[in-house]
Order: structure tokens, then sequence, then C-alpha cells
């Protein structure tokens, strides 16, 4: 059984019975060939035979993979952020915001890439930019290189405004489940950390989600695999 | 009294004369229209009909209000007259349209205010079982043509336990109601409409307690106050769509709707 979650940069695909997730291009996705029995990700619909909102394979995988009544847990990706707060596991919020955290992620890999940053050496302090959106990002912070900034310090201010915002979208909570993309960068988690308890779930939330779904409907296929619950990846690429 | 439901392209194309409408007129008004221009059939300017974009009235202005003003315009010399809602009922948009529309199109536009029937009637087809699209679409036009003594039967005989409920007025774009399951009950201002008080905000934001509820509003318009308000009483989720409906809304109520179901 295939599942796929297809997002706009990287398609997470896990077969049941394997040790980890596969991370495929999702331009390359469609000439791959995958045919998902369980998907999601607007990039999934075509090529899945069951395919569930971005919204409902999150809630589903937050709820499979935290065991407490009334938790918020925020997705930031490379594309968008994505909301569900519960109250007694009950949906009380949910939200996606595609404007206001416009492409954050897919323009922090192509920043990365184009001034060669690490992002493990980006520093975090008090100073952040006002930029919840990739689009304004790229000029704020092309702008403060030109100006003779040292470009992982414009990064780093931006990475804290992200972080502010993410807190202020997520409703402020006391701990915030953090699943997406961003779980794997350290000065998000870093700045994020400043203002919530974080507790970082990893990038395979929805596909947790959909192995909950999955197993719903054959119990055979038994719990959420290790792979799943602790976002063990394997990059194509690599 | 008669509704045309034909598209605009077949009105325009045609000779028959319109009225248009716009809100919940009084019954009163409509009949006093209907006699002073006979032969003519009302027609619904709140409906979006794929009326040429006249930008009379800002983008940033309820698309229903748009829909109102674009469609006048475009009916050209169809349309022998608006009866236009412009009281509390509609909304003070709804007011400044009427002066636009009577400007620019050159007819006679009769401004009405409707303090509704003194008993609230029977809200059958919001309380029905069926399509939800279907029921919204008809709740609307018998304001002009009221159910029959067999739809109101048929209406009470499907009428079950709710599984979830929407309030609001009718959405632009229509299709946010094909999003929702048949057993979805009615509330906010289309029951209004149903009860014959459309100005009733009483019957407006009564909703009942437990019931997972989709608050809707149109983007731009005052009604979101209310439904910002009775959905974080009533843990329901608000929804505001302006000109378009969007993926991500569309799967934020997708997922609400999933995920509350009672039972």
């Amino acid at each position: 059984m295939l599942f796929g979650d297809a997002g706009s940069s990287w398609c997470k695909v896990f077969e049941a019975g394997s040790g980890a997730v596969r991370l495929v291009p999702s331009r390359e996705v469609k000439a791959s060939g995958f045919a998902f029995d369980f998907g999601t990700g607007h990039s999934a619909r075509g090529l899945s035979t069951r395919f569930e909102n971005d919204l409902v394979s999150l809630c589903r995988g937050a709820l499979a993979l935290v065991d407490e009544a009334d938790f918020t847990a925020l997705d930031l990706g490379s594309r968008d952020a994505k909301l569900v707060a519960f109250a007694g596991r009950r949906p009380v919020r949910l939200d996606w915001s595609v404007g206001c955290a416009a492409a954050t992620g897919a323009t922090l890999e192509m920043l990365g890439k184009f001034y060669a940053v690490d992002y493990s050496a980006v520093p975090v302090d008090d100073s952040y930019s006002q930029v919840t959106c990739g689009t304004y990002a790229v000029e704020r912070i092309m702008d403060a290189v030109a100006a003779g900034e040292d470009a992982a310090d414009a990064i780093g201010r931006f990475i804290h405004g992200l972080a502010r915002s993410s807190f202020d979208f997520a409703g402020r909570p006391e701990r915030l489940f953090l699943s997406g993309g961003f779980t794997l960068c350290p000065p998000y988690l870093a700045a994020l950390s400043r203002y919530t308890e974080v507790v970082p779930l990893g990038r395979t939330t929805p596909l947790a989600g959909l192995w909950a779904f999955a197993a719903e409907e054959d119990p055979s296929l038994g719990p959420i695999p290790e792979a799943l619950r602790a976002s063990r990846c394997l990059d194509d690429a690599k | 009294m008669r509704l045309c439901r034909d598209s605009l392209e077949v009105v325009k194309a045609g000779d028959a004369p319109v009225i248009g409408f716009w809100g919940a007129p009084p019954r009163a008004a409509l009949q006093a229209a209907a006699s002073r221009f006979p032969g003519a059939a009302f027609y619904d300017l709140d409906v979006y009909r794929g009326a040429r974009e006249t930008r009379t009235v800002p983008d940033a202005c309820c698309h229903v209000i748009r829909n109102c003003v674009d469609n006048a315009l475009a009916l050209g010399d169809r349309l022998h007259a608006v009866v236009a809602a412009t009281g509390e009922e509609k909304c003070d948009a709804g007011r400044l349209a009427a002066r636009l529309v009577a400007e620019l199109a050159g007819v006679e536009v009769i401004r009405t205010t409707n303090p509704g029937i003194d008993r609230p009637a029977e809200a059958a087809l919001c309380e029905a079982t069926g399509p939800l699209k279907a029921r919204v679409v008809r709740i609307m036009e018998a304001i002009v043509e009221p159910l029959t003594a067999e739809e109101l039967e048929q209406a009470r005989a499907s009428r079950g336990e709710p599984t979830h409920g929407f309030w609001g007025t009718p959405p632009y774009p229509m299709a946010v109601l094909d999003l929702f399951p048949d057993t979805t009950r009615v509330f906010g201002w289309t029951r209004c409409v149903e009860q014959g008080r459309p100005a009733d905000l009483d019957i407006e934001t009564k909703v009942p307690p437990d019931l997972p509820i989709v608050f809707f509003s149109q983007g731009f318009c005052a009604k979101s106050m209310l439904a910002r308000r009775l959905a974080a009483r009533h843990r329901g989720m608000h929804v505001d769509v302006h000109d378009s409906l969007g993926a991500a809304t569309m799967a934020k109520i997708e997922a609400f709707l999933r995920l509350s179901a009672r039972g």
C-alpha cells in the first residue's frame, strides 16, 4: 500500500512495510508514475485512489501522534501554513494561510542556495523583520545584502519574524506542535522557542493521518509505523 | 406574481420585460409593482448571472451588491423597474446601490423596507433534508413564488436530525453550498427570509448550542461581525469569502464538516 503527501516542493512517499519515507522533488512526481492508495497535498489529487485534503490529513495525523486532549499543531512548509487546534480532541480551529505565509519555505531553500548559507549557523537574536511571506522576504533580504549586511544575518531576521507571526497565527499557545519542513530549520526552531514550547512532529504528520485512515478501513495494517512517528526520511536525490 | 428563472442572456435576447429586485422586499410592495408593470416577471438581481463587470461598485465591496448593480445595468431596456430592499433587512449598501441603479439604469427604483410579518412563518426548507443549494435557492425564489402545498408537505416530511449547520446569506459563489451534506440545517439571514422576518436579529442569531455550524459571511459584509462572534461562542467555524472560493477555504470547510460531525 502506497501513501503520498505531495506538497509544493517535496513529495513524501511511504510504502507500507518500508523503514523510511522517500523524499521526491514534487516536480518529478507526475513523471515518476506514482499511484497512491492514499494521497494528500495538492499535487496528489489526480494520483490517488483515495484523496484527503491537506487539513483533513494534518488533523488526523496530529490526533494520531499527539495524546493530549487540548493542543495546537502548526504545519509550516514550502508554500503555506496550516493550523489545527483541538479542545477535547475536537477541532476548534482550522486555518490555512496561503497568502500571509506564501512561499516561506521555498524562499528559504532558494535563498540558502543562492547565498550558500548554512542554516545550522544562521544566528537568531532579538532583531526580526516584519515580513511574513517569501515574496517580500526576498526583497528585504536582497536589499539588506546589497547594503552590505551579511546574508545569514538578514535571513536570520526574516526567520525570527516568521517565527513571531507563526506564533500569532497559532493563537499564542503555551505549547505548539510543529509539523512540516520547518521542523528541520534550527534557527526557526530557536526563534519560535523564544515564544512557546515547541514540540517538533517532523515532516510526516499528514502521512501518519493517511495511515490512520487506512488502518480504520483495514485494521490489519496495525499501528502507525516508526518511520512515520519518527519522521524518518530519505532524500532520493542524495 | 411570477419569477423569471432565465439566464441573463436569454432575458436580454428576448423582448419580455422584467422587474428586478434584491433582498427580501415585502410581498405588498412586490404585488404593487406587479400591478403597475403587468406582464413583467420578477428577476432576482442578487444572484451572480455572469453580467459584465461594470466596476461601478469598487472591488472592495460585497460581491452580492456588485451583482445587484451589474445585473441591473446588464439588463438594459428589458429592465422596467427595480424593487430594492433598502432597510435594515438588507444593508446600507443596498440603500446606496438603489441610488446608483436609479441614476445609471434610468428606471424607477422602488425603495422598500421589510419589518417582517407578525408571526414568524415555518422554517420548513431550513429544517428539511436534501441538497442545501437547492433549498437555499428555493427559499429565495419563495420571496416571489411561495412554496406550493405539495412542496411544503415534502419539506416537512423530509425533516430529519441535522448533522451540521449553515449560517448566513445565500453565498457568492453558491458552490460553497455544494460542500455541505443533505443533513445540513439552515440558520442566519436565509432562515429569517424563510420565516418572513428578514430584519429579525433574534432569529438571525439563534443557533443550537451543540451543532457544528459553518458561519459564512460575504467579504466586506457587516454580517461578518455576527458570524465571527457566533462562531466563537458556539465553537463553529467562521468563513469569509469574497470573490472566489479558493482551495484553502474549500479545504477548511470540508475538514470542519468531516471532523466535527456529531455522533
